[in-house]
């Protein structure tokens, strides 16, 4: 019986053993993220400025993986598989530094009004590039609700298509053109014309003031033509 | 076995009936119309049908259709000051037995008006500012009630003052002041300020000159008419919570608008256009100004009149699209003429015929009920028999003083009033009128005096 007891006290002893508790141990990581219903990928048209831009700056979300770090470090991003895109022509994806301390950080993805942007669609995928201060970081969704991503797909364009809405507020605007609505854009400052976003107040004097602006416009350089031939009416 | 037997005992049905106290109420006035704020007391008399020596309790309530009801007191007799908002309201006098529960009841109408429900905007300059005063239905007189109500000043000089109201559809109430300095909109009922120019316009705009305002027949627009241009808001038909929204820019066209906005029909609002001298038009709900179509075989030709407006003022008026409208034109040889449309239809054309100085009047008001129209020019009044082609004086004010506005009290055609000026010092006078249109006994029945130099009426009338 004292054997058993002596070999329980000892079954005990061991097991208050004390652990070392594992860290992880690599690389500092880097990801884009975003938040819980922010989408995962983008649409820029430059049509849509009120006025015209050669240039423009979408801002991606960056955060580390990992920890921080006492000396700035760099961040590269280049266009991933399937970008149509071309660097120098329709982007520029400059390399950054992050600041000592920081851990997140907005990544400036330059976009470039090139002229075949009018027709065509160009797609970048911005994508994370290893180098001697971050590799890729594990991504996926955390607790909080944001999620890490390894890329971001941005579609760029010059071009605009009749918006959903149009249907509902034809009747105050006349039939949609591409023409008509830079147009709009232009002199409004507004890129949508919704019955949400101009309410009942923009239906009824939204069409007066782009009355004004067309007959302005038409005393200096005659009608306002449309992509199909037609005069631009409001 | 028993209670079944029991339970199909015959009932003979013989009951005990006792006559029970009720109580009878008695008022001295059977209807009730109040000013907002004023004192409303209602001495009751109660009387049992069978005195009892019972103990009661009473609730005065006021109920308008829509909303809630509003206890006013719980004593027997009603002595309250009565802040409910203006509008027709039933009111709901219990008087309940504590013993019996049983309760009588009566019901009165009771009307409560804003303290500015109906009168006469004065628009006028004094002391070096704009200042806005009213008479109210009442005669009682406020110098300066939106000053008062807002604590502030209006700088700058009056350019007039014109109001907006309609019950049919929703209830709108607007006064709109304009100086030089910019225009002020009021709630009506209460003078409040509920907009300036900023507000109004979609630009920073100054004023030159009077501005007309009004709303469409079918109130689904409003419209101001400033410096020629024509501005187009939301009226409180369909979305009465957009009608303070700022107005549209000027609408598109060459034109330069005399300031009216003719309101006689339903499906179109019209304008003239003294740039062009013709009339124009804006579809309901549209913000389209364009030139109305020749009315070839009519009295006239709307989209070809050739002559200046100068003057004009309502005929008949009724709810359906047949208002009658008179307008004064001027050709360029400074012949005047009197016009008229029924809804959008030329009704009248003619030039005015045996008129004294006619080609010196200033200020025109017809009567909704006979084919007359009054005319001032200096210190006289003269009446115009439209069927007679003629006109007499009717009223001479002495000499210095000057007739600077005449209105008809449209809702009775008859009464005139009358804004003068005896240099910096206005006044205003009601004169009553007979059957014949004559002034009754050929002299004012009220007069008004201390709001300065007038620069014009305009009524407000009832919601």
């Amino acid at each position: 019986m004292k054997y058993l007891l002596f070999l329980n006290i000892l079954f005990l002893m061991a097991a208050c053993k004390k652990e070392n508790i594992s860290t992880y141990k690599g690389p500092d990581g880097i990801t884009f993220y975003v938040d819980e219903y922010e989408p995962d990928s983008l649409s820029y048209s430059f049509a849509y400025s009120p006025v015209l831009k050669n240039r423009d700056t979408v801002f991606l979300k960056m955060r580390v993986v990992g920890a921080a770090a006492d000396y700035p470090r760099v961040i590269s991003v280049t266009a991933g598989a399937g970008s149509t895109a071309r660097q120098g022509k329709d982007y520029e994806l400059p390399e950054i530094t992050l600041p000592a301390g920081a851990l997140t950080v907005l990544y400036p993805v330059v976009l470039l009004n090139s002229p075949e942007m009018t027709t065509t669609t160009f797609r970048l995928v911005a994508q994370v590039a290893p180098g001697k201060d971050f590799q890729v970081g594990a991504t996926g969704r955390e607790t909080g609700g944001t999620t890490s991503l390894e890329k971001i797909i941005i579609d760029v364009s010059n071009k605009i298509i009749k918006p959903s809405y149009w249907d509902e507020v034809e009747s105050a605007f006349g039939a949609f053109s591409e023409r008509k609505f830079r147009f709009m854009v232009q002199v409004t400052g507004l890129s949508d014309f919704s019955s949400d976003a101009i309410g009942v107040d923009g239906y009824y004097n939204l069409p007066v003031k782009l009355r004004n602006a067309l007959a302005e416009y038409e005393a200096v350089n005659g009608p306002l033509i449309d992509e199909s031939g037609n005069v631009v009416t409001f | 076995m028993a209670l079944a037997w029991a339970s199909c005992q015959k009932d003979n049905q013989r009951f005990v009936y006792d006559k029970l106290n009720t109580v009878s109420i008695k008022t001295a006035d059977s209807s009730f119309v109040i000013t907002q704020l004023d004192t409303l007391s209602i001495q009751t008399q109660l009387t049992e049908s069978i005195p009892s020596g019972d103990s009661y309790t009473y609730e005065w309530k006021a109920y308008m259709v829509g909303e809630n009801a509003v206890i006013l007191s719980d004593k027997k007799d009603l002595k309250v000051a009565v802040n409910l908002s203006p509008g027709s309201y039933d009111l709901i006098y219990t008087v309940t037995s504590v013993k019996t529960g049983i309760s009588s009841f009566m019901l009165y109408p009771l009307t409560v008006n804003g303290a500015f429900y109906e009168g006469w905007l004065v628009a006028a300059n004094q002391d070096g500012k704009a200042r806005l005063s009213f008479i109210r239905a009442n005669d009682s007189v406020f110098f300066s009630p939106a000053e008062d109500v807002n604590k502030t000043t209006y700088p700058g000089k009056a350019l007039g003052v014109n109001a907006g109201i309609t019950s049919s559809y929703a209830n709108l109430a607007l006064v709109m002041f304009y100086t030089d300095q910019g225009v002020y909109r009021f709630n009506a009922d209460n003078f409040i300020q509920n907009g300036t120019t900023a507000d109004i316009f979609p630009e920073p705009k100054q004023f030159s000159a009077s501005c007309a305002y009004a709303m469409s027949k079918i109130p689904y627009d409003q419209y101001i008419v400033a410096d020629g241009g024509l501005y187009a808001g939301i009226g409180p038909l369909f979305y009465p919570q957009d009608v303070l929204k700022p107005y549209s820019e000027r609408l598109t066209g060459d034109y330069t608008l005399f300031p009216v906005v003719i309101n006689s029909a339903t499906a179109v609002t019209l304008f003239y256009d003294n740039k062009y001298r013709r009339f124009m038009s804006v579809p309901l709900g549209d913000r389209m100004l364009s030139p109305v179509s020749a009315s070839p075989g009519a009295v006239f030709n709307m989209a070809d009149v050739g002559k200046k407006m100068i003057g004009w003022d309502y005929g008949t008026q009724s709810v359906i699209s047949s208002d009658e409208i008179y307008f004064v034109m001027q050709d360029d040889a400074g012949i005047r003429y009197l016009y008229s449309l029924k809804g959008a239809t030329p009704e009248l054309s003619q030039q005015i015929g045996n008129s004294p100085d006619i080609e010196k009047a200033s200020a025109f008001a017809a009567s909704g009920v006979v084919k007359h129209l009054y005319y001032a020019a200096g210190n006289k009044i003269y009446l115009y028999d439209i069927l007679a082609n003629s006109s007499k004086m009717v009223y001479t004010f002495p000499d210095g003083v000057k007739i600077k506005d005449l209105k008809m009290l449209s809702i009775t055609s008859r009464r005139i009033v009358v804004a003068t000026n005896t240099g910096a010092a206005g006044e205003v006078y009601y004169f009553d009128l007979d059957n014949l249109g004559d002034i009754i006994n050929h002299t004012y029945v009220k007069k008004f005096t201390g709001f300065g130099e007038i620069i014009n009426l305009s009524y407000r009338s009832a919601n």
